[in-house]
């Protein structure tokens, strides 16, 4: 999955306006600097 | 983690599993680089991902007396009478066969720090440089007078660890007489899973409304009110379990009368049940009692949040549910899964001489059925903070459900799903 759009749902569900259940609580609890180091990783893996 | 040695490690492991077929008992080694004490959420988290981390250099051997691995979480659906044991089960073979651990089918009787050496029940002693302990919990059957006796005869169950008292306890309600009263009583704060026991009482009362409809729920909680998610809870019971099931604070069991299945509490008056479901105190795992390692009140174990070493003993690591808790931090299958990832990649760094991370991160979330489909959540992100040296919730983050709902029913069942393959496939 493309690192930028990762960056972005977090941001969308920090911020609140993509809807979700849980993930908003999740993401408020991430800085900038652990989504960069969480999407990077997740970024890297190949399918 | 590369993806190509990953890829090289699972071919090699592949083709020596198809070899052993389905014997997942590994051999006994004299020395293992990290041996692993307990193959639940916490320990068998921490064995795949010492292997993952070190590119499948570190050699691990886990230790766990059972055949397969059974969730706690999902577990109270088998009460309820929504899902199979079958459900819930996963066996180690991918531990061993895709990831390399060493998965020895045996018990752990006893551990010296000093030299390093743990001791299997059936005898051997194997040396480690790294030891991580995930034994969970002990239940203190003596806590409450008659207990011991009274669970050994299968009559009064706490169906707490999955497995067979958790099938033993629907057997109990299914031959319960509709009119009959089902009441689980709940020890005082902290116990492992704080919401468990109000599931329970829910996955009951929804088997009752719809097959045994003049049968009862009792909660009898030693706690002052309902210790996770109570207003959601309370809000759920009031609206769809309103005559079936009754929530009473500051009932601390005492004792328990067999001969008339009644439970004794400290201060309130005797209650008489048809099945009685009695959950006693908790304590870390045996195997950290008895080696002097729970530390807290004798109770848990203190560890050095960054690393979860022990205070206790060097190179010694414990997780899961026999932890002395940081603040707000639940004793949950989802924390012992974070707790074993942050341990894994401390254990890799030490052994490989590196850094480890100076401010790990853990998240939980923690999903209850109220029915067969409704769900309700709490989670939490808990940041470790160097200054303190212990972890905080994570300001404005974190929270609840806004009421049950179905579509978290279904990511519920997905959180078993991922969190299962990520523990143990």
């Amino acid at each position: 999955m493309p690192k930028e759009y990762m960056v972005l749902q977090l941001k969308l569900f920090k911020d609140g306006s993509r809807p979700a259940t849980v993930m908003h609580q999740i993401a408020k609890g991430l800085t900038d600097a652990q989504v960069n180091s969480i999407t990077t990783y997740y970024a890297s893996l190949k399918r | 983690m590369q993806r190509r040695s990953f890829v090289q490690a699972s071919l090699a492991f592949g083709s020596l599993s198809a070899l052993v077929g389905c014997a997942s008992t590994g051999r006994i080694p004299q020395k293992a680089r990290v041996v692993v004490v307990g193959g639940g959420y916490g320990g068998a988290t921490a064995a795949k991902y010492i292997r993952m981390l070190s590119n499948y250099q570190i050699d691990v051997t886990l230790i766990e007396p059972n055949l397969a691995f059974v969730s706690c979480p999902m577990s109270n659906l088998v009460i309820g009478g929504g899902k199979t044991m079958a459900d819930i089960t996963t066996p180690y073979d991918h531990l061993s066969g895709k990831h390399g651990v060493n998965v020895v089918r045996d018990y752990v009787s006893g551990m010296d720090a000093a030299k390093k050496t743990v001791t299997l029940a059936s005898g051997p002693s194997i040396r480690y440089d790294k030891l991580v302990l995930s034994p969970g919990i002990d239940l203190m059957m003596n806590s409450i007078e008659g207990l011991q006796a009274a669970n050994a005869s299968g009559q009064i169950l706490h169906a707490w660890k999955a497995g067979i008292e958790t099938i033993a306890l629907r057997k109990q309600l299914e031959a319960m007489d509709d009119g009959g009263v089902f009441a689980i009583t709940i020890p005082e704060a902290p116990y492992r899973c704080p919401p468990g026991p109000y599931e329970r009482a829910s996955q009951v009362a929804h088997y009752f409304k719809h097959s045994k409809p003049k049968s009862k729920v009792l909660i009898l909680d030693a706690n002052l009110d309902v210790t996770s998610k109570g207003p959601l809870f309370k809000k759920f019971w009031a609206d769809n379990y309103k005559g079936i099931l009754e929530y009473r604070s500051q009932h601390k069991a005492v004792a328990v009368d067999a001969k008339t299945n009644t439970v004794k509490f400290e201060v309130q008056g005797d209650v008489k049940a048809d099945v009685l479901n009695v959950l006693p105190t908790m304590r870390a795992g045996t195997i950290a009692v008895q080696s002097g390692l729970a530390n807290a009140n004798a109770r848990w174990c203190g560890v050095n949040y960054q690393t979860f070493e022990s205070t206790q003993a060097k190179d010694v690591h414990i997780i899961g549910d026999s932890i002395l808790l940081a603040p707000a931090m639940p004793k949950s299958g989802h924390m012992a899964n974070a707790q074993g990832k942050v341990t894994a990649a401390a254990i890799v760094a030490q052994l490989s001489d590196m850094p480890v991370n100076p401010d790990p991160l853990l998240t939980n979330t923690c999903y209850s059925f109220v029915n067969d489909k409704l769900v309700i959540h709490v989670a939490s992100m808990h940041q470790y903070n160097t200054q303190e040296k212990t972890y905080k919730t994570v300001e404005g983050s974190g929270g609840v459900s806004t009421t049950a709902n179905a579509l978290e029913g279904i990511y519920a069942w997905n959180w078993a799903q991922n969190i299962w393959a990520d523990t143990l496939l």
